[in-house]
């Protein structure tokens, strides 16, 4: 008897079909697929690290949290920082950290200015996990803060409106603290001392990496000035040995009873400063200068209760 | 012509025929000439000559005809087959003379073509043939053609009918005269079947003079009913091969009448009668399970009775859904009633696998929710649905499976929804077990998977799509519910393929191949036919 095949010819296109879906499984193409540990893209990435006294840190559990602390009060008024949800990450005391923010402030952690702008300004905070728990518990306060401020403007803002007293534009920033905030009747900040001016093509590399002074061509290489310059900086000592001060540059003092001051690279955008982190464009006083680097400083002590320069100071410290 | 041809044509038949019917004639002659061996080209068979012997010993058996009467040529040529024929004819001559009706059936089985019969490398002109067996003084004579020529290596035989052996049919049915029939239409081939041990029509035939074909229920098997069993079962026993094939018959004939072929309800001797149940399938095997067998039978009316040597039978009736195996001893002289025997019910999945039915495969569907754990952190255990079809073969089972699974996380800080769905296509391949109350069943399965996460969050987190991979094992059981319905349970290990994001601080930062290994099952029901 001739053999029968019609259940051959039935499945073979079948057959062919689930071939081509097999191959392509086993291409593993598309896409990536993410688990619970995945958070999204970040927003903004804060790097920095946490130091405290020795006293503060346990040798057998060197771990502390940090959670983005914003200020509903503004700049101004700072003396009520609230936790932002899921912007809380471990890290270990003296270790380098990498913190990315998923979320933007909720509208609790906005200030709105009398003239209808917004913002969020605030800091890093650390605290022990006591319990163990992974999340912050009332009995676990914040031990620490960082100085440098975190800065988020959902839009543009006007000098009159910004924090830094100058024009910023929309985005995340870090910036040194205290700030020249507008007065709270929303006037420019108080005229601080005479400054000399900058008015010159003095030929320095501002802001150039260096090694010693013969690398920045009439200008000093700096390798600490109120904290480390990694990869040192050319700056420009005030007063300048040949009068030449470079123009467009920003003067930043040491604060008191320091003397010392230099004139820095000045800039709108991190971009302008050519250089890689830590260094930015610090909104505070529109300089490149090392301050992306965000230092949490964990000893007990409250922070400041103010992100402004008090009325009357002298020019921002850094 | 088609089974309602023959229907109508059995009307017509018994509106014509008058109510007598008439045995062959006392003094008939059997000529039953069988040649395995045909031209030098054509492809030996193996049952040609076997078909001979079966056809003149079931006349011999059930048709009243004598030993004495009754000549087997087996493997002789074409010379010898013509001096036999020309002999019988002198012999009825002589009987003729003397007054006594006479009959002559001539039987062939064996290779040919369009015009002659092929022994053993010697042919015999069927217009040769024709004339002897017309020409012949009997009253009654009848000439039966399984004739086959070589084709490939299936050992497919035919005929190619010349233009007397056209079906037609003139007036009715007649005691007298000259009766052909042949196994196949013009252009048609015949075939015989490493099963049934003979030729589909021989062996039709041979069931239809034991009983199968007594339509009307008067124990005795016409020439028309005959041919009416023999064509319907050849036709549907040559549909499940490569190619159909129609019996004709073609009559020249005097007066009226019923042709009386056998008397099966007579059967004296070592017969016996087998009373079959319903207008079913039959398979009858010799002894036990696994022997030869002795007759694949639909029988016709209602008395369903089979003439057979006594002897012990292995029976098996097959309805839609199962088949009903019956042990049979068969005494002489008696009438055994399976539908009064215990029987064992085999359903048609295990007949396939266990290679004892006639179907090759059965389909099955199959509909089946269960759970799945986790490939990726965070998924956790998660409901599936899965949707199958597959073939059961007798060396496994294969099958196509459609899997929906969707699972929910919120991530490690609570605060991105994800909801991961997954659709996977595959192939499965299994072997059964069968046990007394379940089936067992392992195997393996590969699918392709479709991938798709939705974050439902404010978050900058797109939704992501992939094509991945699955591999796994079965392990199944089965407990047969009733009407094709099983309850089925089953699981095992899964591994992935797909890519993975690498993350580090909530941030993805490289893809990887992922191969996690994991476990699946399932319960459900599966619907066999």
């Amino acid at each position: 008897m001739a053999p029968v095949s019609t259940e051959g010819r039935a499945v073979s296109p079948l057959l062919r079909g689930l071939v081509c879906v097999l191959a392509g499984g086993a291409l593993a193409c598309g896409e990536t697929l993410v688990d619970e540990t995945y958070s999204g893209t970040p927003l903004f990435t804060l790097r920095g690290k946490v130091v405290a006294p020795s006293d503060y840190v346990d040798e057998e559990d060197a771990e502390v949290f940090l959670s983005v602390l914003w200020s509903p009060g503004g700049a101004q008024k700072g003396d009520r920082l609230v936790a932002q949800p899921g912007a809380t990450r471990r890290t270990a005391f003296f270790r380098s950290f990498q913190m990315h923010l998923f979320d933007e402030p909720g509208r609790e952690h906005l200030y709105t200015t009398p003239s209808g702008a917004r913002y969020a300004i605030g800091r890093l905070g650390g605290f022990r996990d006591a319990n163990g728990n992974g999340r912050k518990d009332d009995s676990e306060p914040f031990e620490g803060y960082s100085q440098l401020a975190l800065l988020r403007a959902p839009e543009a803002l006007s000098a009159m409106n910004s924090p830094t007293g100058a024009p910023l534009s929309a985005g995340w920033y870090i910036v040194s603290t205290p700030l020249a905030c507008p007065s709270s009747g929303g006037s420019r900040p108080p005229p601080g001392p005479v400054e000399p001016v900058a008015d010159g093509e003095c030929g320095v590399p501002l802001g150039a990496g260096c090694k010693r002074d013969s690398d920045c061509a009439g200008g000093v290489c700096v390798l600490n000035f109120v904290g480390e310059w990694p990869g040192g900086a050319c700056l420009i000592p005030e007063p300048p040995p040949n009068g030449c001060r470079q123009r467009g540059s920003v003067l930043m003092r040491a604060t008191a009873p320091e003397t010392k001051a230099y004139w820095l690279k000045g800039c709108e955008v991190s971009e302008d400063c050519g250089r890689l982190h830590p260094y930015q464009c610090d909104q505070a006083i529109r300089a490149c200068k090392p301050s992306a680097e965000v230092v949490v400083d964990v000893n007990g002590r409250e922070p400041q209760l103010t992100f402004c320069r008090e009325q009357g100071a002298p020019p921002p410290p850094p | 012509m088609s089974r309602s041809t023959v229907f109508l044509l059995g009307l017509v038949l018994a509106a014509l025929a008058p109510l007598t019917a008439r045995a062959l004639p006392e003094h008939t002659w059997v000529v039953a000439i069988g040649h395995n061996q045909g031209a030098r080209n054509e492809v030996g068979l193996l049952f040609a000559e076997q078909d001979a012997r079966t056809f003149s010993d079931v006349l011999r058996q059930h048709g009243g005809v004598s030993s004495r009467r009754t000549m087997l040529l087996l493997g002789d040529d074409a010379a010898s087959v013509r001096r036999a024929l020309q002999d019988v004819n002198a012999t009825i001559r002589a009987q003729a003379g003397a007054g006594h009706p006479t009959g002559l059936v001539v039987f062939y089985s064996g290779h040919a073509d369009a015009t002659a019969l092929h022994l053993g490398g010697t042919e015999l002109p069927l217009e040769e043939l024709k004339t002897l067996v017309a020409g012949s003084p009997a009253g009654v004579r009848l000439l039966v053609l399984d004739a086959c020529r070589s084709g490939a290596v299936t050992r497919v035989k035919g005929v190619n009918a010349a233009e007397s052996f056209d079906i037609t049919l003139r007036d009715n049915i007649a005691t007298e005269g000259l009766a052909i029939l042949t196994s196949s239409a013009a252009g048609e081939s015949s075939q015989e079947s490493d099963e049934l041990r003979g030729s589909f029509f021989t062996h039709h035939l041979m069931n239809a003079l034991r009983g199968a074909a007594d339509h009307d229920d008067d124990g005795k098997v016409t020439l028309t009913e005959a041919y009416g069993y023999a064509y319907t079962q050849t036709l549907r026993s040559s549909g499940q091969t490569v190619a159909l094939q129609h019996p004709t018959y073609s009559w020249e004939v005097k007066g009226r009448g019923e042709l009386v072929l056998s008397t099966p309800a007579d059967s004296q001797g070592r017969m016996g009668r087998l009373r079959l149940g319903s207008s079913s399938l039959y398979l009858i095997l010799e002894g036990r399970r696994g022997g030869p067998v002795v007759a694949e039978v639909s029988p016709q009316g209602n008395r369903r009775e089979l003439s057979l040597p006594a002897g012990n039978y292995f029976v098996q009736q097959r309805n839609a859904d199962e088949y009903r195996e019956f042990q049979v001893a068969l005494a002489a002289g008696s009438v055994a009633d399976v539908t009064a025997l215990p029987y064992e019910t085999v359903r048609y999945d295990r007949l396939v696998r266990r290679r004892g039915g006639e179907k090759r495969y059965t389909h099955h569907v199959s509909l089946l929710g269960g759970a799945q754990g986790q490939m990726l952190a965070g998924d956790g255990t998660a409901p599936q649905l899965r949707v199958g079809y597959g073939l059961d073969f007798d060396w496994g089972s294969v099958g196509v499976r459609l899997r929906g699974m969707r699972s929910h996380d919120s991530g490690l800080d609570g605060l991105l929804p994800r909801t991961h769905d997954e659709l996977g296509l595959g192939l499965t391949l299994q072997r059964f077990v069968d046990l007394q109350h379940v089936s067992l069943a392992f195997g393996l399965f590969a699918e392709g998977v479709y991938h798709r996460q939705s974050f439902g969050t404010e978050r900058v987190s797109p939704d992501r799509q992939a094509l991945g991979a699955a591999f796994g094992g079965i392990l199944s059981v089965e407990r047969h519910l009733g009407v094709g319905f099983a309850l089925r349970l089953e699981g095992g290990p899964v591994t992935g393929l797909f890519q993975r994001a690498v993350v580090s601080n909530g941030v993805e930062v490289r893809p990887e191949l992922a191969t996690p290994l994991t476990w699946w099952g399932a319960g459900g029901l599966v619907w066999r036919r």
